[in-house]
């Protein structure tokens, strides 16, 4: 009978399609579990600088840096071309670089543990937790889509909420150029006179606004 | 994530007050008033550089570790029932008991408190508090505050900070004395150093990042660390669909 072919369809169907999940979340707790030895291996580097320069490439293969770019701007992120979008996207991977290099100077390496992957109906979820040589422990909550983490969530704190709410603020105090200006600026501070970012007075990425 | 001392207020009226907003379908941001909120934070922020962060490392360079530990573990010891009663009032009758449990321990085999013997036997601290209470109960909508001197809170949390500042003065009564308040100042501050180096280090808007981080790390504790998830897949979603509110 039809329905019962139907039937069958439908279960096979959700049955493959919960198959799929398993799989996007193994490959997704595998991706972030690589990302924690990188950052084992980076704890080990000399200083700052050298740290950042070594998980910057391991940053853009595990983040979605260009959709973490855009929705941290929202609206001004459709204001500019693509020349401009590009550019702010390689701040941002310097930016996160940055963080970790800085976030990430022990003495002892940390801890990192993968407790479990659910697959949700909008993405996946890698819950971690680190243990910090100080004692100090944090649940890390790995957001991902597509196949790449978009969002870090420390302690129920939403990194990307966070700079979604920073870049409005200073947009709208002063400016796309000025937001471009205090990141190159965080950027140095936390690596030093890095070469990896141009001074500010080389300029601001062009916005260049159409029309 | 991010305690100072605070006067006793008639909170009851004030809490009446507040409970006018039991509407709102989620934990966000609600700061209607961010002129006072950012001089406030900016006033506080210059105080604490100049006189409490530098007291505090201080403190933390003159003291042997174990000392310092000691302290802590005394205050964080006294704050432990009022945890365990917001436990139970909130029918998490579990999380009462780990609190209670923690308290007995500790007050005992930790000598007053000095050590956290309980925490080796698995007994974790809870953190609950009133303001978690209310939230259990309905009011999720609530608005952001930054008290000079005092920190962030909202209208919902604020009683609940009067009681954790109050917790030494009322478990000690007659023994308690200023030299006791500064020193939970001071160990407090020691204990949020660590987390206001980081925001010093990261954030571009010091007052926007303390501002959503306490938000969030509320919501994060009113969910006992286990928040929804999916609500941090819209930003993902509403930029898919060309929100204008973005």
């Amino acid at each position: 009978m039809p329905g019962k072919w139907l039937i069958g369809i439908v279960v096979l169907g959700s049955l493959s399609g919960w198959v799929r999940a398993s799989d996007d979340v193994e490959v997704a707790q595998a991706q972030v579990t690589v990302f924690h030895e990188h950052l084992l291996t980076m704890v080990q580097r000399p200083d700052t600088s050298a740290r950042a320069t070594y998980i910057r490439p391991h940053v853009a293969a595990l983040f979605d840096v260009p959709r973490i770019a855009a929705i941290s701007l929202g609206r001004t992120w459709r204001e500019l071309d693509e020349a401009a979008q590009a550019a702010f996207v390689d701040l941002q991977t310097e930016l996160i670089a940055a963080t970790y290099a800085d976030r990430f100077g022990y003495d002892a390496a940390p801890r990192f543990s993968i407790e479990s992957g659910e697959a949700m109906r909008a993405g996946i979820v890698v819950r971690a937790r680190l243990d910090a040589p100080d004692g100090r422990r944090v649940t890390l909550d790995y957001l991902s889509r597509d196949g790449r983490v978009f969002n870090v969530v420390a302690d129920g704190v939403s990194d990307l909420a966070l700079r979604r709410s920073e870049y409005s603020e200073i947009v709208q105090r002063v400016g796309f150029d000025g937001l471009v200006a205090d990141i190159r600026s965080r950027v140095r501070s936390m690596q030093g006179q890095s070469t990896l970012v141009p001074p500010m007075d080389a300029g601001a990425p062009d916005r260049g606004r159409g029309g | 994530m991010i305690a100072y001392r605070a006067l006793v207020l008639a909170g009851l009226g004030w809490l009446a007050s507040g409970c006018a907003s039991l509407e709102g379908a989620d934990y966000g941001v609600y700061d209607e008033y961010p002129s006072f909120n950012r001089f406030s934070y900016e006033l506080t922020d210059a105080v604490d550089d100049a006189v409490l962060a530098p007291v505090a490392r201080g403190y933390q360079a003159v003291l042997p570790g174990f000392v310092e530990t000691g302290i802590s573990n005394v205050f964080a010891n006294m704050r432990t029932m009022p945890s365990a009663l917001n436990g139970f009032l909130q029918g998490k009758p579990q999380r009462g008991l780990v609190d209670t449990g923690r308290f007995l321990v500790n007050t005992t085999l930790g000598v007053g408190g000095l050590f956290d013997p309980a925490t080796g036997m698995r007994l974790y601290p809870q953190n609950e508090d009133f303001g978690q209470t209310l939230a259990v109960w309905g009011w999720r909508k609530s608005r952001y505050i930054y008290l000079p001197f005092l920190g962030p809170t909202t209208i919902r949390d604020f009683p609940s900070r009067l009681v954790s500042s109050a917790m030494p003065r009322l478990i000690l009564g007659h023994e308690y004395n200023w030299g006791v308040g500064v020193l939970d100042t001071v160990s407090s501050r020691a204990e949020l150093l660590a987390t206001s180096d980081i925001r010093d280090a990261s954030a571009l808007d010091a007052y926007t990042f303390t501002r959503d981080g306490y938000v969030q790390r509320r919501k994060f504790l009113i969910y006992d660390g286990r928040p929804p998830m999916e609500d941090l897949f819209d930003d993902f979603d509403a930029f898919d669909t060309d929100d204008e509110d973005l």
